[in-house]
């Protein structure tokens, strides 16, 4: 992929998280903002290793994109975290949640599905790229090995590389420690291209 | 935030990527978290030497860059250079496998389940002594290898830590 196509993408993943950002701040009634702190094509050794470095307890809402450009969706959030997330999610006072719990598990879930279906809307409404967010799988575990499970994928790698966007959340007056990956399939990126450049978008 | 490092001293450790081989010798730790991936590690007492691989696949597809992605490739990989390049005796080796969870209950095919079963296969065939298999699960794994001891910790998430 060229310098530009890669741009092009990085153009549309902008807007994709940008959106995303927005309707979690109107789910969750408090500002937020979600920041693109890397967008890159990473070689899978090296980030997982990278990311075992880090390593929590977390629970991790994985959603597969499916349609014209397959594309994985990684929320995950520690697991302490994720209690102070039911909270505000639930409109109650937070620290009311104690324990990881099925409140907990469907608002993880919750999360990961809306914001898959606001990425999902810019593509079809802006590249009219087909797009269905499937049902989101909730893993509690070592945020290593959730991270491992999204890069299972043979149809997401070229030479051992996986094109990643990594974002970080800001929420006001709380401080939370959670992450959205974006993982656009090989087939995605090409797909992207095309209607965009189709679109003259570039 | 629940750390789960089980050596405080991070400087010891070395961290093995997905598809990574790497070596270390006393008194460097080997370190790597597993979901259905499967970690070989290889001992020798003796030189107070260990190797480990994360194997991803069972099998490689053609033209496969990294050795260490798939069984088929990275089992012989790592017998191959403890034996021929870092003068390990066979005899001397012992073989520890960790790992190949089935992460996602809905997937229909247990990758994790095949990793294990190549991996045992190949390290029977090579003939080296298989001193644990601890695979399987639904959760994810942390190994670690003492190369001045030989003793892998194993922590399986929400599982209390356990020696081999």
């Amino acid at each position: 992929m060229s310098e530009q196509e890669l741009k092009v993408i990085e153009m549309i993943s902008r807007m994709s998280i940008d959106r995303a950002s927005q309707v979690f701040s109107k789910t969750i009634k408090a500002g937020s903002k979600i920041e693109i702190v890397r967008f890159q094509r990473v070689d899978i050794s090296e980030i997982s290793e990278e990311v075992s470095k880090e390593d929590k307890e977390a629970t991790g809402a994985i959603v597969q994109l499916s349609g014209e450009a397959p594309t994985k969706l990684l929320f995950i959030v520690n697991l302490k975290d994720a209690l102070k997330l039911t909270d505000l999610f639930l409109r109650r006072e937070i620290g009311e949640t104690k324990a990881f719990d099925i409140y907990v598990e469907s608002t993880i879930q919750e999360i990961g599905n809306i914001l898959a279906s606001s990425i999902a809307n810019v593509f079809a409404k802006g590249f009219n790229v087909e797009m269905s967010p499937e049902p989101p799988v909730v893993l509690s575990d070592y945020s290593s090995s959730i991270f491992n499970t999204v890069l299972m994928d043979e149809d997401y790698l070229t030479d051992n590389k996986i094109l990643l966007v990594e974002t970080k959340f800001f929420v006001v007056r709380t401080a939370f420690d959670c992450m959205l990956f974006l993982m656009p399939s090989v087939e995605a990126t090409k797909v992207l291209l095309e209607r965009s450049f189709a679109n003259n978008f570039s | 935030m629940t750390n789960i490092d089980l050596y405080k001293d991070i400087n010891k450790i070395v961290n093995v990527g997905i598809a990574d081989i790497k070596y270390a010798s006393t008194p460097m730790h080997l370190r790597t978290n597993l979901g259905s991936c499967v970690a070989l590690i290889m001992y020798d007492k003796t030189m107070q030497l260990g190797g480990m691989v994360h194997v991803m696949l069972p099998k490689a597809f053609k033209n496969e860059a990294k050795v260490g992605k798939c069984a088929d490739t990275a089992v012989p990989e790592i017998i191959n250079n403890m034996t021929k390049k870092m003068h390990c005796k066979s005899k001397n080796l012992v073989a520890k496998i960790f790992g190949g969870a089935k992460m996602l209950a809905s997937a229909t095919n247990d990758i994790g389940k095949k990793n294990a079963e190549v991996v045992v296969k190949l390290v029977k065939e090579h003939g080296i002594r298989i001193h644990t298999i601890k695979t399987g699960g639904t959760k994810g794994y942390v190994v670690q290898l003492d190369t001045e001891t030989g003793i892998v910790m194993c922590r399986i998430f929400g599982q209390e830590i356990e020696f081999f």
